[in-house]
């Protein structure tokens, strides 16, 4: 099963954002979008999870997302924004409980009370569930929002169908621990067959957790493909506008720092 | 009060599991027992204090005889009344809360939608201008004017401002608040402009119906506002869900499966149904919408499943309760409804505000 985007285009205003985006994603696998600031990934995003009015199509798992209610749409796919602010003094699980709003994060409707406490665990907020949300530093902030989002969609394949994650920027209020935690998450959830895609500001980290990457300048798909073959010295340096060179320590020599988890 | 006030302060222990269902439950409970207690207060409150006031009720019943003076004054005078007070306090806080959630702000009242002002106009414009209408006109609405003028004002107003809000078939909340700013500015200008025209007794009229009351309660008003309240405040908890969610914003809501604008419409339309039967026939009551949906919040949480039912019950008991002041505390005259909650909500809010300065800050 896959997620297409075709011929992508939106308008803001009389400026164009996306000018025919197009990509695949495929369920099982983590797939990155990165590019500059302005190039269009989080439009591209929108689109696709149909919160934007675009021209073009997105097909998930072959079924037209024009087509689908919000409702339909919220069984087959949950979204974490980059940012979000909570109206009014919820505690952390009364926040993770809302994921249950669209009614099919299992099959087994008696293990729902459960779930929301599961989910809580496994962004490693345990402890937390009687804090009020906007007590929270930004980093358990983004990652309550994670365990909301990942209770909608539990079970990442449901009646033999993948359902798709998708995570504007989900590590960028995180420290690099939590960045690990929270990839991790991301790579179990299409280890299970479900489909995730991620707006990645970190090369890194992208390096590291995508299977696929797309890059994004200017409101166009620039390279899309597995990262080694996507995430090149020339094609980076063309699209981020400096000089970037992978693999190759600072020129000056100074000091570096990459994460060293196991099995990545 | 003092029972309350610790609750407050204790709410802290009681969140700890992050699960203020338990507590809300509770506090259902203690609002239930409080609605009948002071309904059966409000029956017997006041002048006339020697009522049979239980006798007269079962007699009702065929249980029991009661005089027929203590059946027309339980029955015929305070029934209507004490039943008034409970539907319009429960629908004023009920909408409250619905608007709270919509607007994702504290501070929104029902007025926000431009009710209270479309409505304020249409009975302005009774009481000014009814004199004007054709005598034939006059002898079909009669004694109902001023009810039927504030609860077209109120809609016509409504619907402007969706109007006015909603572009290709969307309600942009925040556009709907600016245009109630500036509709509530015209309809107040013209208001001042009939006040200014009005003679002494008119003015006498628009004072006291602008600080709303329940004196005039009759069973013809009751049943004519009653099912209009009544339809909303059976609504309003199917909204529960989709208002929890929409305090992650519209965009979040919509991820999450709601269709944002449905419960906009549903919303919008139900408080004006609502609010505007409950302006119509009480006049202009301050205060229940803000106050009580706020102290609940305080009390169990923002959770709108649990907060809306006990919204309507809270909201009831307090109008019960000032009803109840207004009737004694200028005796043997009564003070309009709108001035009691007012005095006795300003205060209490401000209390409870400085408390928890803590929990607002957000």
């Amino acid at each position: 099963m896959t997620l297409e985007a075709n011929n992508i285009c939106v308008k803001f205003g009389s400026r164009a954002a996306l000018n025919g985006a197009s990509f695949r994603a495929e369920a099982g696998q983590v797939t990155a979008i990165v590019g500059p600031n302005g190039s269009g990934k989080t439009t591209l995003l929108r689109a696709v999870t149909g919160d934007l009015a675009f021209a073009g199509t997105v097909l998930i798992n072959r079924e037209d997302t024009r087509q689908l209610s919000p409702l339909d749409l919220a069984q087959r796919r949950a979204v974490l924004p980059q940012s979000g602010t909570i109206a009014f003094p919820f505690t952390v699980l009364e926040l993770v409980r809302l994921g249950l709003t669209a009614g099919m994060s299992t099959v087994e409707v008696n293990t729902q009370e459960t779930l929301p406490m599961e989910a809580i665990e496994r962004v490693g907020l345990a402890g937390f569930e009687g804090r009020l949300v906007h007590e929270l530093s930004g980093g358990e902030r983004q990652r309550a929002q994670l365990a909301r989002v990942l209770v909608q969609i539990w079970e990442p394949v449901l009646h033999g169908v993948p359902r798709w994650l998708f995570l504007d920027e989900p590590v960028s209020a995180l420290d690099i621990s939590h960045q690990l935690q929270v990839m991790q998450i991301a790579r179990d959830y299409a280890a299970r067959g479900g489909g995730v895609v991620a707006v990645m500001h970190d090369l890194n980290l992208t390096a590291m957790f995508a299977d696929r990457v797309v890059l994004m300048g200017h409101g166009h798909v620039r390279a899309s493909g597995a990262p080694r073959d996507v995430l090149t010295d020339q094609d980076l340096s063309a699209c981020y506008g400096c000089a970037l060179r992978t693999n190759t320590p600072p020129p000056s020599g100074g000091t570096w720092i990459l994460p060293q988890a196991a099995g990545l | 009060m003092v029972a309350l006030s610790d609750q407050i302060v204790d709410r802290r222990a009681d969140i700890r599991q992050g699960d203020r269902r338990a507590r809300a439950a509770k506090v259902r409970v203690v609002l239930i027992l409080l609605f009948f207690l002071s309904v059966l207060l409000g029956l017997g409150w006041g002048a006339a204090g020697d009522t049979d006031v239980i006798g007269a009720l079962l007699a009702r019943f065929g249980i029991g005889e009661a005089s027929l003076r203590d059946l027309t004054i339980v029955w015929d005078i305070r029934m209507p009344r004490v039943l008034t007070a409970a539907l319009v306090g429960a629908s004023l806080a009920v909408a409250g809360a619905v608007m709270q959630g919509l607007f994702r702000n504290p501070l929104a009242d029902p007025g926000l939608v431009g009710v209270s002002a479309g409505a304020g106009l249409g009975a302005v414009m009774a009481i000014v201008l009814g004199g004007l209408l054709p005598v034939a006109a006059y002898t079909v609405v009669g004694g109902y004017l001023i009810p039927v003028a504030a609860f077209l004002g109120g809609w016509v107003s409504t619907l402007v401002l969706y109007r006015v809000a909603t572009q290709g078939g969307r309600t942009s909340v925040a556009t709907m608040l600016l245009a109630g700013i500036a509709l509530g500015a015209v309809t107040g200008a013209v208001t001042g402009l009939l006040v200014y025209k009005a003679d002494d007794n008119q003015l006498r009229d628009l004072t006291f119906w602008s600080m709303g009351s329940v004196a005039g309660a009759t069973w013809a008003k009751l049943l004519a506002a009653g099912p209009l309240i009544a339809l909303a405040l059976v609504t309003a908890p199917l909204l529960a869900r989709a208002l929890d969610t929409l305090a992650l914003g519209e965009a979040v809501a919509h991820q999450m499966g709601v269709d944002t604008q449905r419960m906009k419409r549903i919303a919008i339309l139900s408080v004006a149904g609502s609010v505007g039967a409950s302006v119509a026939i009480t006049g202009g009551i301050g205060f229940v919408g803000i106050v009580v949906p706020h102290l609940l919040r305080l009390l169990q949480g923002p959770e709108h499943r649990m907060l809306l039912p006990n919204a309507a019950l809270l909201g009831a008991v307090v109008l019960l309760l000032a009803d109840m002041v207004s009737r004694v505390a200028v005796s043997p005259a009564e003070l309009p409804i709108g001035i009691v909650t007012a005095m006795m909500g300003g205060p209490f809010f401000l209390w409870i505000l400085l408390k928890n300065r803590h929990l607002l800050d957000m």
